[in-house]
């Protein structure tokens, strides 16, 4: 027990010990100052790097992971051109492969021989049309690692929220604070505060809370996304406000957030649902 | 035969002797240890379902370590003797190339096969303390990478008769861990028929499969065990391979001035 504190206060001065002796180089590039940092320090551009490319390896591992160490690719196009039938999820686990096949090509399609079989036997190999997928709580660790390796990497933390949720629906709080933790390391970010958002609101049942940060989200929105990732995000910022004005009764401010987006998303149901039936004591609905 | 063997024996005594002096092992073991136990204390932080990254670490490790061990336990087998000018006491006796090839070989296989076999007991042993179990494919991983690393023994000692003992580690250590990787090219050129399809998979026949011999991600990921036929398979290509490797060693060894 001694042993193992020993080990514990050596981690966490060592940890400590690196923001002291290197602070420029933990800096994070999320305001101007830190930026011009970025541009005249070498160093913390390459620790910024490492810490970006880690997150990505991570990324990249985690889905291996529930495919059981399967490594996919996109399709090439020539592959899409024959009408190849591409990966596909078998069970109720959302993981999107469209357009991805296995990097181990399928029997039919290989012209290797036994080098092909023998290469399927000793790795990680199914067809991957309608293929299961292993347990998301085994890819944990890995959205833990990532987004401590890059407090910045919005993505790990949307999508390790669900991984937290998903692997167990009693880990609500810790979603919860996995998503705050996020949300305080990014404090620009659109997707983050929105997701959080949706957290209170619908499984938490906090709407004030909710409602704060989905107005955040949608005021970070007005600035440009940093990302896909970020941008895809937007329209549910809108949507979560309206259904949360909707679901408190407060049809007014579900009009009005209606209408601010309608202008962004012209063709999104839930939005263009919530103004056709202004005035009306609208459900909620299962498609909302 | 018999006083091949005796001349392989006294290689290969004299090699253990001289990894166990160089103390290479006892580097690795350390760093398993360090690397396996410090995957397992995040368990510590509220990281759960530790299970498979543990286990993804630990075989990781342990395929690292002992790829690296090898290629440097092999790479200096030939080119020491003729370093250190003991190779000349040796062609002095009445011994052959072909059985000092032969010898050096061995003494860096078996050497390599128990530097593995001890990491793989401490990675297993390890994984144990911690209560993750590990299928019964971990034992044709053993049987598998014991075969892989005969292989990899004669290939870098082949080479080491071609080049400096840099360069010989460095290609040796590309041609490893990047065996997953560049065959992947000739993959990427799929569908192709006629002479340009014939030629790419004669490429890939070419082109080292030192991954073959690696059950690690199955055993990660607690895969069932692989036929009997595929490991016997795999072993025989794996030997033949080895002597396909010793026999492009002695091409130039045999009339090399030393």
């Amino acid at each position: 027990m001694v042993r193992f504190l020993l080990a514990l206060a050596a981690l966490w001065t060592s940890g400590f010990l690196v923001r002291v002796a290197i602070p420029e180089q933990m800096q994070r590039p999320e305001n101007q100052a830190a930026l011009e940092v970025y541009e005249d320090k070498p160093a913390t551009s390459l620790v910024g790097e490492f810490r970006n490319g880690l997150s990505s390896y991570l990324w990249a591992k985690a889905d291996e992971y529930i495919h059981g160490g399967m490594a996919m690719r996109p399709m090439t196009d020539r592959e899409k051109a024959s009408g190849l039938a591409g990966a596909s999820s078998g069970d109720n686990v959302e993981c999107a492969h469209e357009g991805e096949t296995s990097v181990i090509p399928d029997a039919t399609q290989d012209t290797r021989g036994i080098l092909g079989d023998w290469e399927r036997a000793v790795k990680p190999y199914f067809p991957v049309g309608g293929h299961k997928h292993r347990p998301l709580r085994e890819t944990l660790p890995l959205y833990r690692f990532m987004t401590w390796a890059e407090p910045n990497f919005v993505p790990g933390y949307v999508i390790g929220s669900f991984v937290i949720y998903a692997s167990d629906h009693n880990n609500v709080g810790e979603m919860i604070s996995f998503l705050r933790e996020g949300v305080k390391n990014n404090p620009t970010s659109i997707a983050l505060p929105t997701e959080y958002g949706r957290a209170l609101f619908t499984k938490a049942g906090l709407t004030g809370p909710a409602e704060h940060y989905l107005l955040a989200a949608v005021r970070n929105a007005q600035r440009p996304a940093r990302n896909e990732f970020e941008k895809d995000s937007i329209v549910d910022a809108y949507r979560w406000l309206v259904l949360l004005y909707r679901k408190e009764g407060r049809a007014d401010l579900a009009f009005k957030w209606a209408q601010q987006g309608i202008q962004r998303f012209p063709d999104d149901p839930v939005i263009a649902h919530t103004i056709e039936h202004h005035g009306e004591d609208i459900p909620l609905t299962q498609s909302d | 035969m018999t006083r091949t063997m005796q001349i392989c024996k006294a290689f290969i005594v004299a090699g253990l002797l001289e990894t166990l002096r160089r103390k290479d092992l006892y580097v690795v073991l350390i760093l398993t240890v360090l690397m396996v136990a410090g995957a397992w204390m995040f368990g510590f932080f509220g990281v759960r379902g530790l299970e498979v990254f543990i286990r993804d670490v630990t075989l990781s490790a342990i395929g690292v370590f002992s790829t690296i061990l090898t290629i440097m336990i092999a790479g200096r087998q030939v080119p020491e003797e003729i370093a250190r000018k003991t190779i000349y006491p040796l062609m002095a006796r009445p011994i052959t190339r072909w059985q000092i090839l032969l010898g050096k070989w061995l003494t860096a296989s078996i050497t390599s096969i128990l530097c593995f076999l001890v990491l793989a007991a401490l990675g297993r042993a390890l994984l144990m303390a911690f209560g993750i179990p590990v299928g019964p494919i971990f034992y044709q991983y053993l049987l598998l990478k014991q075969v892989g690393l005969l292989w990899l023994s004669a290939m870098t000692v082949a080479l080491s008769v071609y080049m400096t003992p840099a360069a010989n580690i460095t290609i040796c250590l590309i041609l490893a861990f990047g065996s997953g990787i560049f065959t992947r090219f000739t993959l990427l050129w799929h569908g192709e028929t006629g002479a340009t399809g014939a030629s790419l998979n004669f490429l890939y026949g070419l082109l080292p499969h030192y991954d073959f011999f690696d059950l690690g991600a199955k055993v990660t990921y607690a895969w069932p065990p692989i036929g009997a036929v595929i490991v016997l398979s795999l072993a025989a290509y794996g030997i033949l391979g080895s002597f396909l490797w010793l026999g492009v060693g002695w091409l130039r060894f045999r009339k090399a001035v030393l």
